[in-house]
């Protein structure tokens, strides 16, 4: 099984010197590249309009003093010079990517291991699926307000439950040490997104392979390693981009949660995103949150480039 | 992949297709249109219909409250439109915190079409006048209004001006107060209740008692509702520390230590047991209950709302059982942080002057009978003195003896805003932040001091 | 084939081993994930004090149905509903038919190119949405779509749910090649094979990517928040925080708002799982040996 290669090979060239039919046999090279341009214009048009005037706006931005509404004006790399000196911005990337570093790995295991449970035969298996998939559809603030009052350590049964069994019950939320993990935790509970994709994945696998591989002898983690997770790296890749793009991003449950204490216990919770809001809608700041911004996306599309690259030789595009 | 139909076959099939995806296009196309359109109009027929004289000008007014709250402020636009034919307002809920609110109001105010009117937290205000989103009700205070200004109190005047120029008036004002429960106080042997700042400590201190690690009762915290250091500079008389040039100074300013100092007495307390108390009681979503009106705590510093909407919501059993004092500051006498929910005009409004009658009215200006009936509604202290003594409202009064204890700091002279700056949304979150780390022994009051300053001083 | 009985039966009980062990371990997993949502379901039939209460209350004397109705009276609830229907609907069939479009055009056809610019769309997913809110807006706002839903339904047709198209991309992949280019051969066209053999074979993809779409628009409050300015057409989300309230906070009616919002994705999610389960036999044949 060859892994699927970046090199692309081209349908057969049509047979020089033939009877001229010249008009009808274009290069296929160019014909495929338009039917692909073709196929995926939609989306070109759609980031031509919508997408390139904000995304360049906003480089443009963070070379200037804009505020929000009056004229920008020019101030070169100053926005840059000044995140480089603010504590705070060094906090809140230390904070993303401790969260990212820990919650992406993760995350990526137990929705697997979640799914390769759920894809199991055992009875009652669409009950399972379904209880397992609940917590991401909660919607999101009474979802978080209710983890933070279980997790509560003056009201929350888990440090009670903890407590019983003589098991140390931390601080959680209101932790300088805890806080990140509870927030992992939080973002492990909601692990439903993820799972269902691989499961969709788990579905597209040939019982034939597993059947002919049980035939020749291989053990169930040997089908793991050899079959499936080959068969489904495709889905796989794209579990952790995605995943490493929502925990970049990561903002919404902090607001909700930290709504009173902002940057929660210490500066443990100040996120990137988090600060970046905070500069542009609070303090209207909005040169200084696009240059956060841009630098955001600098560092997380060569971390995206590094996988992509990466992908190639673990992902497996099922072309034998 | 057997084709036996042929290409003429697949040619059919698949214009059929195409036609369909079209088809299908155009359709939606066409419900997203009717949709639209179905919204522009639905959002302008209140006003088609109000516009038969052509004469009648349409505010926008975007509010962020709900529950009790936005009952009474529909009650006041319903009264508004009434008395006031050649206006109509429209108030629409953004049902969001104070933060995304504002990432919408900007937005609009960006795009050249804001609200007229729009109730704004008070640390943005310096932010958003200092960068002209704003627009300035100087010119707008003539003929009637020209006593306007005079109308408020004066620490509402203070809390809205920036540079000279008024840009947010009170819909209705803050005013902070100890309350304290007498069943805990008697409980626990305090006889008197403190007169001085020392007298508050060591009552206090009697009153924290714990189960393992949890908290049974406490006395007095100084952040228990998100409320740090902002809120008791009053009492320190630490309240404006900024030089000539204009730059906070809170390090030099001897009340500003005194204050931080104080606080950090507190950190002998758990600071994660209060938060999370407090957290788990409802306040983390702006709740109605409290550590204090749980019958928690002796002791705490809040507004009139308290007694006035939530103990009678939340915990019955409290009343008559609770009092308000003075806060017990180090000033001469009793004293409060000027600040509350103020109205504003975005800059870019398409009516300011009948923004400002509007707000104006709010306000109680020439409109005092009518305020003085909503604000014991919502347990608010108005934005003028003469609503104060409106018939409804003295009834409220002499019906809570409590509420004594909140109106005399609103015209004592310790009585303070925070001077508008472009930094003051800056300084609000670096105030909430020293707070939280001088409690948490992550700062020392001098590096928190320090900590606020940079972070207050930082420009762009 | 004839077994040896004392064979069939230790292997009988193996494998009821087996299944206990899984049923254990599912079991296990069902109460840590759905606890909170057992707890969530409570509250909303205890009264604001009960709910509140310290240490919490287990099971409530008694349940407090009323809860349900005071709340979806005091609010538009299903105006909210209708709301957000309207939303997931069309946004759902602008993204089947943008996203299957483009991804097919990353994956099955190769040409130059591709895979660059193929990293340049995963790439906009990069920048925060709050960093271009601005002039974001701006830009809709001259296009005089502000005010409905517009910027967020109109988009979705032009491919801008990267997440559906990046994963009907991958499932794409996954197909054999010898399929389009058997196709290709017979004389079909490139739309031919998009709908008539790889889009039948997506089914489970594009049923998560319509469940993933529904769920967004079920929860997105940022997107209706900045661009819808009237209250009759705001959606679900939003009416929660309307309930959430910043003054008044009554626990039991949240959690009964946070219920009854949910219990209708769990009915859909029961009931078209078995999308996924009936997966594609269809893939395994056709390959050789």
């Amino acid at each position: 099984m060859q892994a699927f290669t970046r090199e692309t090979t081209m349908p057969p060239a049509s047979v020089p010197n033939a009877t001229p039919r010249r008009r009808r046999q274009r290069s296929p090279q160019r014909r495929a590249i338009r039917f692909g341009l073709l196929f995926i214009s939609p989306w070109i048009i759609g980031f031509l309009l919508f997408f390139a005037y904000p995304f360049f706006a906003t480089i443009y931005y963070g070379f200037t003093n804009f505020n929000g509404v009056g004229a920008a004006h020019w101030i070169g790399f100053g926005n840059y010079v000044s995140l480089f000196h603010d504590p705070l911005f060094k906090t809140s990337l230390f904070n993303t990517f401790y969260y990212t570093a820990i919650e992406l790995p993760l995350s990526t295991v137990a929705a697997l291991s979640l799914a390769l449970l759920l894809n199991m035969n055992v009875k009652g298996r669409a009950v399972y699926r379904t209880i397992f998939y609940i917590p991401s559809i909660v919607p999101l603030v009474a979802g978080c307000m209710i983890f933070v009052w279980l997790f509560n350590p003056a009201t929350g049964i888990v440090n009670d439950l903890l407590t019983d069994v003589h098991l140390p019950s931390p601080d959680w939320f209101f932790s300088v040490a805890w806080s990140k993990p509870s927030f992992i935790l939080l973002g492990l509970w909601g692990l439903g997104q993820p799972m269902v994709i691989y499961l969709a994945g788990l579905q597209g696998v040939p019982k034939e392979m597993y059947e002919a591989a049980a035939l020749d002898g291989a053990g169930p983690w040997q089908r793991l390693r050899s079959i499936t997770l080959p068969m489904i790296s495709p889905v796989i890749f794209f579990n952790i981009i995605l995943q490493l793009v929502l925990c970049i991003s990561y903002f919404t449950q902090v607001q909700v949660i930290e709504a009173n204490d902002i940057g929660g216990p210490g500066t443990s919770t100040w996120f990137y995103v988090q600060y970046l809001y905070e500069q542009a809608f609070v303090y209207l700041k909005l040169g200084y949150s696009s240059a956060m911004a841009f630098f955001l996306f600098v560092i997380s599309a060569l971390i995206m480039v590094v996988l992509f690259r990466s992908s190639a030789r673990w992902v497996y595009y099922a072309n034998e | 992949m057997n084709d036996s139909g042929g290409i003429h076959d697949a040619w059919k099939r698949r214009i059929r297709s195409k036609f369909a995806v079209v088809l299908a296009g155009v359709t939606l196309l066409g419900v997203v249109s009717v949709g639209a359109a179905g919204a522009g109009s639905a959002g302008a027929t209140s006003s088609s219909r109000v516009n038969k004289h052509q004469a009648v000008v349409n505010l926008t007014w975007w509010t962020m409250w709900s529950g009790t709250t936005l009952t009474l402020l529909n009650k006041m636009v319903t009264a508004f439109n009434a008395t006031h034919p050649g206006i109509h307002v429209t108030e629409t809920n953004i049902p969001s915190d104070a933060t995304t609110s504002t990432a919408k109001l900007l937005s609009t105010i960006a795009a050249g079409d804001p609200p007229d009117v729009f109730t704004e937290w008070w640390p943005e205000i310096g932010s958003f006048a200092a960068d002209g989103d704003l627009v300035n009700m100087n010119q707008f205070l003539t003929g009637t209004y020209a006593g306007f200004e005079a109308y408020e109190y004066p620490v509402a005047v203070q809390a809205g001006t920036y540079q000279g120029g008024l840009y947010a008036v009170p819909m209705s004002l803050n005013s902070w107060a100890l309350y304290y429960n007498k069943s805990l106080l008697t409980e626990f042997g305090i006889k008197h209740l403190p007169k001085t700042l020392a007298q508050l400590d060591a009552d206090q201190a009697k009153m924290w008692t714990f189960s393992g690690k949890k908290i049974v009762t406490m006395g007095f915290y100084p952040d228990t509702d998100g409320n740090g250091f902002q809120f008791y500079t009053t009492f320190f008389g630490a309240t404006n520390c900024i030089t000539a040039a204009g730059k906070y100074d809170f390090a030099s300013c001897p009340g500003a230590v005194a204050e931080m100092k104080w606080i950090a007495s507190f950190d002998k307390y758990p600071y994660a047991q209060v938060m999370a108390l407090q957290t788990a009681l409802g306040e983390v979503a702006g709740g109605q209950t409290d550590i204090w009106t749980n019958g928690k705590s002796g002791f705490e510093l809040s507004g009139p709302w308290v007694g006035a909407q939530n103990v009678p919501t939340s915990n019955p059993d409290l009343e008559g059982h609770f009092g308000v004092i003075a806060f017990p500051g180090i000033v001469g006498g009793p004293s409060t942080l000027g600040q509350g929910n103020f109205n504003i005009i975005p800059k870019g409004s398409a009516h300011p002057a009948e923004a400002f009658e509007f707000i104006s009215w709010l306000a109680g200006y020439n409109n005092e009978s009518f305020v003085g009936s909503i604000d014991p509604l919502g347990g608010w202290v108005p934005a003028g003195p003469s609503v104060t003594k409106t018939a409804p409202y003295q009834k409220w009064l002499k019906a809570n003896s409590w509420l004594s204890g909140f109106l005399p700091e609103m015209t004592s002279k310790y009585t303070q805003a925070p001077v508008l700056t472009p930094t003051q949304a800056q300084l609000f979150t670096a105030e909430n932040t020293a707070t939280a780390d001088v409690l948490q022994k992550i700062m020392t009051p001098m590096q928190a001091l320090n900590y606020i300053d940079t972070q207050a001083n930082a420009s762009s | 084939m004839r077994t040896n009985r004392r064979t069939d039966r230790s292997w009988s009980t193996r494998a009821a081993g087996r299944s206990a062990a899984k049923h254990a371990v599912l079991i296990v997993v069902s109460v840590l994930l759905g606890f909170p949502l057992f707890w969530m379901v409570l509250t909303s039939l205890k009264t604001n004090p009960q709910s509140l209460a310290v240490p919490p209350l287990w099971w409530p004397h008694p349940f407090v149905w009323r809860n349900y109705p005071e709340m979806l009276s005091a609010v538009p609830f299903w105006r909210f509903v209708l709301n957000t229907l309207l939303y997931a609907g069309v946004t759902i069939v602008g993204v089947c038919f943008s996203s299957s479009l483009v991804a097919y055009g990353f994956s099955r056809i190769r040409w130059r190119g591709r895979d660059v610019l193929f990293q340049v769309m995963v790439s906009t997913l990069l920048i925060p949405f709050f960093a271009t809110l601005i002039p974001l807006f701006t830009m809709y706002k001259q296009f005089h779509m502000v005010g409905w839903y517009l910027p967020l339904m109109i988009p979705t047709f032009l491919g801008s749910s990267v997440f559906s198209t990046f994963l009907l991309r991958q499932f794409f992949m996954t197909i054999p090649e010898e399929l389009s280019d058997a196709a290709r051969v017979d004389g079909a066209s490139e739309l031919t094979i998009y709908s008539r053999i790889i889009m039948p074979m997506a089914k489970p993809a594009l049923a998560t990517v319509i469940l993933f779409q529904f769920i967004y628009c079920w929860n997105d409050f940022i997107g209706p928040l900045i661009y819808i300015n009237s209250t009759v057409w705001y959606p679900l989300s939003m009416g929660l925080n309307f309930i959430l309230g910043t003054y008044t906070t009554d626990w039991p009616w949240v959690m009964a708002a946070a219920t009854a919002a949910t219990a209708p994705i769990i009915i859909l999610f029961f009931f078209t799982q078995r999308t996924f389960i009936r997966g594609i036999a269809i893939q395994g044949t056709g390959l050789k040996g």
